[in-house]
């Protein structure tokens, strides 16, 4: 299923983020292996060990992307404290790239604070 | 912390990820090649983002946050067929397989390599570089079948003359391997274990393994 937004994992490198967006966490899901497991092929760019689909909805930016779906693929294990239901700041660079996820208490939290990665 | 071995100037190598020793046989989605450059710097072929015929490489973005209001973003081909490919080196390996340089990382993912190494003239390492630098100007497509990352590592090791054809049966990074033992028996150097590579500065890597 689409979002509104789809976003792709990768590591920090050393990059800065350039965006941070709120979301509350819908659902999380492993995803979909593909035809004869052809995305756990290590030799594909974006293909993560152990991914989870994290659905959510953007809350609290300010601008027009508010309540807009959210669709990102990362790693078991760069989201062992994330759960349905709870907030999180998304770590953006290139638009399209999330390098990092960070657990936030609440709606009202100042993501300039959250340090990320 | 692991044990550093120097990459010379005329040594270039494979690196079968997922191969976890010599006689480990790795799935065939459970593998992939990358080479060892002269002097130590990792590089692998990989499929990218998006069709190879279509031209996009998967975004369709604007640059700023509110681009984002238009919605739908990112369109992937994750068939393996036809995708468009690229070449990795360290900088990219940095964003996408940190597992691979990184030891810590490559214990914490659970991820293990076979290294093999194997010393060659001035003239076949020159020959080595100059594939993969052509490789990266024009990658062509990605296809899991016939047009991998094993297919290429293996005409860069055709194309230094180290190997005189392609990989017998299919073009998987194990049976690469297994060609270039048998053709250089007693010539190679193999590592296995969690594998990393530390930059050292002036495009020299160390190759880490533990």
């Amino acid at each position: 299923m689409s979002a509104d937004i789809e976003l792709n994992w990768e590591w920090p490198a050393d990059r800065v983020i350039e965006d941070r967006i709120l979301i509350k966490i819908t659902d999380i899901r492993k995803a979909s292996s593909g035809l004869f497991g052809i995305k756990k092929s290590p030799s594909l760019a974006n293909s993560l060990p152990d991914p989870q689909v994290i659905s959510g909805v953007v809350v609290n930016s300010g601008s027009s992307i508010d309540t807009k779906s959210v669709k990102l693929v990362a790693p078991q294990l760069e989201i062992q404290e994330v759960k349905a239901g709870s907030y999180v700041m998304l770590g953006i660079v290139s638009s399209t790239i999330c390098i990092c996820i960070a657990p936030v208490d609440n709606k009202e939290t100042d993501l300039s604070s959250i340090s990320c990665p | 912390m692991g044990a550093s071995y120097s990459v010379g100037s005329n040594v270039i190598g494979l690196i079968v990820r997922g191969k976890h020793n010599d006689k480990h046989r790795p799935g065939k989605m459970e593998q992939h090649a990358d080479c060892i450059l002269p002097g130590g710097e990792p590089v692998g072929f990989y499929g990218g983002g998006g069709d190879a015929s279509s031209g996009s490489s998967g975004s369709s973005f604007g640059s700023s946050i509110e681009s984002w209001a238009n919605g739908p973003s990112l369109s992937w081909n994750n068939t393996g067929l036809n995708m468009k490919g690229t070449v990795a080196h360290y900088q990219e390996l940095q964003k996408i397989r940190p597992m691979y340089l990184d030891i810590n990382l490559a214990k914490k993912y659970k991820v293990k390599s076979t290294v093999l190494l194997l010393e060659v003239t001035k003239s076949q390492a020159e020959l080595f570089v100059q594939y993969w630098k052509n490789l990266k100007l024009n990658p062509g497509a990605f296809n899991i079948l016939g047009g991998n990352c094993s297919t290429h590592a293996s005409e860069a090791f055709v194309s230094a003359k180290v190997s005189t054809s392609g990989i017998p049966g299919l073009d998987t990074p194990d049976n690469l391997y297994s060609q270039l033992k048998s053709k250089h028996t007693g010539r190679v150097r193999v590592y296995s274990g969690h594998v990393g590579a530390k930059y050292l500065g002036k495009n020299k890597y160390d190759l880490v393994i533990e």
